[in-house]
């Protein structure tokens, strides 16, 4: 059974393409969030294995969600989603948390082995 | 041997010459500049690409030695002196002679003697001894006495501070290590990768002690792909290697473990060190030590496939008055043939048109930075100052990747600030407040940026109370800004507009945070002065936005062309609201000034001749040309002698000597190669 | 004169003489970009006294000077050439009559200038050169002005 992935995203086409990549390397898409707040409601409700989590979203932004998270459960193993060019954000959601970022545009082989790592 | 290439091959290599030439010097003054090193290697290397190609083997053989030369120094395997400058100048020379015989004879053979010596001079200069039979560098020792020989195994020189550390570290029962790392190729956001590696060090318990290159550099992505660490902490070689392996985008870990007592170095035989090392230049080595058993191959060093590239700032600024140039030129074009009529043009003219227009867009895009640069600084002084205002804020960003003009983003910091700060002091009602109101205790602004067709829409929102209509209105009654009568039939929007008038102020108490009365009328100054406007709109208790819009660039505006004597002058459009002709009985006097009556609305008019300290003198003719122009919630009518329609002009500076009149914002070059000065209408009518 | 042997090569200086209101006047060769036919030159109201207006030079605009209105000599005749120099990075052109010749002269020959202290503000000294006084404007003052 592969490990129970939630993909956090505002844009409905990189939710689809983050779902492909994923769902074919193996792991299973539980759930779909558009912005930070569902992102945490989705956690608590499915207690996924890993988090893809875009930066900036509506509502709540990820950073802000990956915190909220972590209060919930410290050992949360969540990716970023960062476009180019923001390195600070990026920086800002380790510390707040991360594990790992991967880069828009995606390359599937980048994405499937930050997940392979984190599901070590 | 094809001649067509020759030529090519010629003119090229004279500017590879040319470059190196320059490029050395600049490298002979300032030794350290990495950039002119990389630039050198980078020019040595397609030389004896380009050579080889064209079958000139004592010329590729030649750079490619000076090539190798400058690996070193890229390596800090050698350090730039006067005498290898002096080595590798000669060996430019030979390259201009070889060129030279190339032209004439057709052949790159020169005395081979000669070249012989240019060899032995570069080895006797990079291994501190005489001629040597083979290539490789010679070892020698190193005169940093800290630093015993076995150390000369860790490739790097480490400071006596840092050795101290080490020891103390060391008593604690922490391990100290070497790490070089490499990231992988096409690694991206290298700095924000390297971040997760310091912080999975510090997760470790551990502590960075140094690294190459320096952190900051890091932070700045100034680094290739290699990063060089000292670290302590407390867990074993094997599993710290496999820890920072794991991390994503890590191609190689190399560890090696330091024993500060003695200085002494563990190698890993597990892990693979690469056989060179390399030994930070310092001040008391004249010749860094290598190691190398093989002189490095540049080759697969120099063909670094990048996507990006730096242009200088000049260069773009050319591009940008050669568009400028171009869109004149197209005006022209347009302005002339208009009078023919001639239908065979219509569509290459069209298509002229169109790629014009494509061209500045390019253009225009080129000169775009993302508004991050202006928005990253704002999260730090949200906090600090809800901490000092004791209100919690939530500060949500959005579209910090939008591009907007770079002239823009160096001057939108300081109005945003204001506005973030007037939103958080005025906008946000305290904890208490809020409760009471039945809202979230936490306040929440936004700062939003995005595109919207041909503008860049900024926005600054906040849930707060929202702006008070009446307190507004009495104010501006009060300073006597509107009439009680007019002030109960204006729209909320002309209300809250009010508060951009100078010298307005909503608050109550005056705080320190958001300043006296300076400051919402600056704001709505700055942002016309970079051809934006700004709005509000507010809802009582439910918030305040504010609405910045700016054209996409700044560099060509649209502008009406008018005349006042025999000058033409331009106005930006985004100033103009209306053109009239009106006769000059129309005309009143109110206290002395002369103002016309539209629609209901009292304009005050100044005459452009009397502004510009021009004689004015009473002129026969009994009709007006008018034009309207608005700043802030201000019209006022502009009296100007013709009116000549609208243009695309580029803006140019006046530059540095006129900089200080305000009343143009600059110049534009118009079809007829005269120029019009452009009318700075925010700056006349705040000075009036 | 010097002894020609004992002219060391810093103090050998190529000025650029030229005419204005039938003065003789020079600038150092260095800044000098080049020498132009007069072109419609665009009135600058509210810009400084000294300035005629700007002009357009292949698709810059250039401010240009009124040496007469700065040296408070009289303008009595036609100024139908404008020098161009580029003096730190700015390019500015000034009216002239006419343009003369570069010369090398040598620091000796250099005199303290007057005693107006308005035009020690703007020059470097007097050249005494062939029987002639010329008057050695200090570019970088002007532009600074």
């Amino acid at each position: 059974m592969g490990k129970k992935v939630l993909i956090v995203d505002d844009a409905a086409f990189m939710r689809m393409l983050l779902k492909d990549i994923v769902t074919k390397a193996g792991y299973e898409v539980v759930g779909e969030a558009a912005n930070g707040a569902e992102a945490v409601e989705k956690y608590k409700e499915l207690q996924p294995d890993i988090v893809t989590m875009d930066i900036t979203m509506p509502e709540m932004d990820g950073i802000t969600a990956i915190k909220k998270i972590k209060e919930i459960d410290p050992d949360a193993k969540i990716v970023v989603c960062s476009a180019m060019g923001q390195q600070a954000m990026v920086v800002e959601a380790i510390q707040a948390g991360a594990k790992d970022f991967i880069v828009k545009p995606f390359q599937p082989p980048r994405v499937v082995e930050a997940l392979n790592k984190l599901s070590k | 041997m094809n001649e067509q290439y020759l030529s090519v091959f010629v003119e090229e290599t004279r500017e590879y010459l040319q470059q190196l030439n320059e490029k050395m010097l600049a490298l002979e003054n300032n030794p350290e500049d990495i950039e002119a090193i990389n630039e050198i290697f980078r020019a040595l290397h397609t030389l004896k690409g380009m050579s080889a190609t064209m079958g000139f083997e004592n010329m590729a053989k030649l750079s490619h030695k000076m090539e190798n030369i400058f690996d070193l120094f890229r390596n800090h395997r050698a350090s730039v002196d006067s005498e290898i400058m002096d080595a590798l100048f000669a060996g430019v020379d030979t390259l201009e002679r070889m060129l030279q015989k190339i032209l004439d004879e057709g052949n790159d053979e020169i005395d081979s003697s000669e070249l012989l010596e240019i060899y032995e001079t570069f080895y006797s200069k990079v291994s501190g001894e005489s001629t040597k039979e083979s290539e490789h560098v010679k070892e020698e020792k190193t005169s940093a006495e800290k630093i015993s020989e076995e150390v000369l195994s860790i490739p790097i020189t480490i400071e006596e501070s840092v050795v101290n550390v080490l020891k103390e570290a060391r008593e604690k029962d922490f391990n100290a290590f070497y790490l070089k790392i490499k990231l992988q190729e096409g690694t991206m956001l290298k700095s924000a990768r390297m971040y997760v590696v310091f912080h999975k060090i510090e997760e470790l318990g551990g502590e960075v002690l140094k690294s190459i290159p320096s952190v900051e550099d890091i932070e700045n992505e100034k680094f290739d792909r290699t990063v060089e660490l000292v670290v302590v902490c407390k867990i074993s070689k094997e599993k710290l290697a496999e820890i920072i392996k794991d991390i994503s985008e890590i191609a190689e870990v190399n560890v090696i473990e330091i024993n500060p007592q003695n200085l002494k170095i563990d190698i890993s035989p597990s892990e693979e060190i690469e056989p060179e090392s390399e030994v930070k230049k310092t001040s008391s080595q004249k010749t860094p030590v290598s190691k190398s058993k093989e002189s490095s191959q540049p080759a697969s060093f120099g063909t670094k496939i990048t996507q990006t590239i730096r242009v200088d700032i000049d260069k773009l600024d050319t591009l940008m008055n050669l568009m400028g140039e171009l869109v004149i030129s197209r005006s022209r074009i347009m302005e002339t043939l208009k009078k023919y009529q001639i239908k065979e043009i219509d569509e290459s003219l069209a298509h002229l048109s169109r790629i014009t227009l494509d061209l500045q867009n390019i253009v225009m895009k080129i000169r775009m930075v993302p508004i991050a640069f202006v928005f990253n600084r704002f999260p730090r002084m949200v906090r600090d100052l809800s901490k000092k205002l004791n209100k919690e804020i939530n500060l949500v960003i959005t579209g910090q990747e939008t591009e907007l003009d770079r002239t823009v983003v160096d001057e939108i910091g300081d109005p945003l600030l204001h506005l973030l700060r007037n939103a958080i002091d005025h906008g946000i009602e305290s904890k208490d407040e809020r409760l009471a109101k039945g809202k979230p205790p936490i306040g929440t602004v936004r700062l939003d940026a995005h595109h919207e067709g041909n503008n860049v829409v900024i926005e600054v929102s906040d849930d707060g109370r929202g702006l008070d209509r009446d307190k507004i209105l009495k104010k501006a009654v009060e300073r006597g800004l509107i009439d009680e009568v007019s002030a109960s039939s204006m729209t909320d929007e002309k209300v809250f507009s009010l508060i951009f008038e100078p010298g307005f102020s909503t608050a109550e108490n005056v705080s320190d945070v958001s300043g006296r009365g300076v400051g919402m009328d600056v704001v709505k100054s700055t942002i016309e002065t970079l051809n934006g406007s700004v709005q509000i709109e507010s809802i009582k208790d439910q918030g305040t936005k504010v609405t910045i819009k700016f054209p996409l660039t700044l560099a060509i505006i649209q502008a009406l062309l008018v005349t006042v004597e025999d000058f033409v002058y331009a106005i930006p459009l985004v100033n103009v609201e209306e053109t009239l002709s009106i006769k000059d009985d129309e005309v009143k006097i109110v206290e002395k000034k002369p103002v016309i009556y539209i629609r209901g609305e009292i304009i005050p008019l100044i005459n452009l001749k009397e502004l510009f300290g021009l004689p004015v003198q009473k002129s026969d003719k009994n009709v007006l040309n008018v034009v309207i122009v608005q700043s802030g919630s201000r019209k006022y009518g502009l009296m100007v002698d013709g009116l000549l329609g609208q243009d695309d002009i580029v803006i140019k500076s006046l530059g540095k000597m006129l900089k200080n009149i305000k009343e143009f914002s600059g110049g534009a070059i118009l079809g007829d190669g005269s120029i019009a000065l452009i009318l700075d209408v925010p700056n006349i009518v705040a000075s009036l | 004169m010097p002894d020609e042997e004992n002219i060391v090569l810093e103090d050998i200086l190529e000025v650029l003489d030229f005419e204005l209101s039938n003065r003789d006047f020079a600038i150092d060769v260095d800044f000098v970009e080049m020498v132009i036919e007069r072109p419609d030159i665009t009135y600058v109201p509210k810009a400084p006294y000294f300035v005629k207006g700007v002009m357009n030079l292949r698709g810059r605009i250039v401010t240009v000077i009124d040496l007469s209105a700065l040296l408070d000599i009289e303008n009595n005749s036609d100024q139908s050439k404008i020098l161009v120099l580029k003096v730190k990075d700015i390019e500015v052109g000034f009216l002239v009559n006419n343009v003369k010749e570069v010369i090398r002269i040598t620091k000796e020959s250099i005199d303290k200038p007057l005693n107006s202290e308005d035009v020690n503000k703007k020059t470097k000294g007097i050249i005494k050169y062939k029987n002639r006084l010329i008057l050695y404007l200090d570019a970088e003052k002007i532009i600074e002005i």
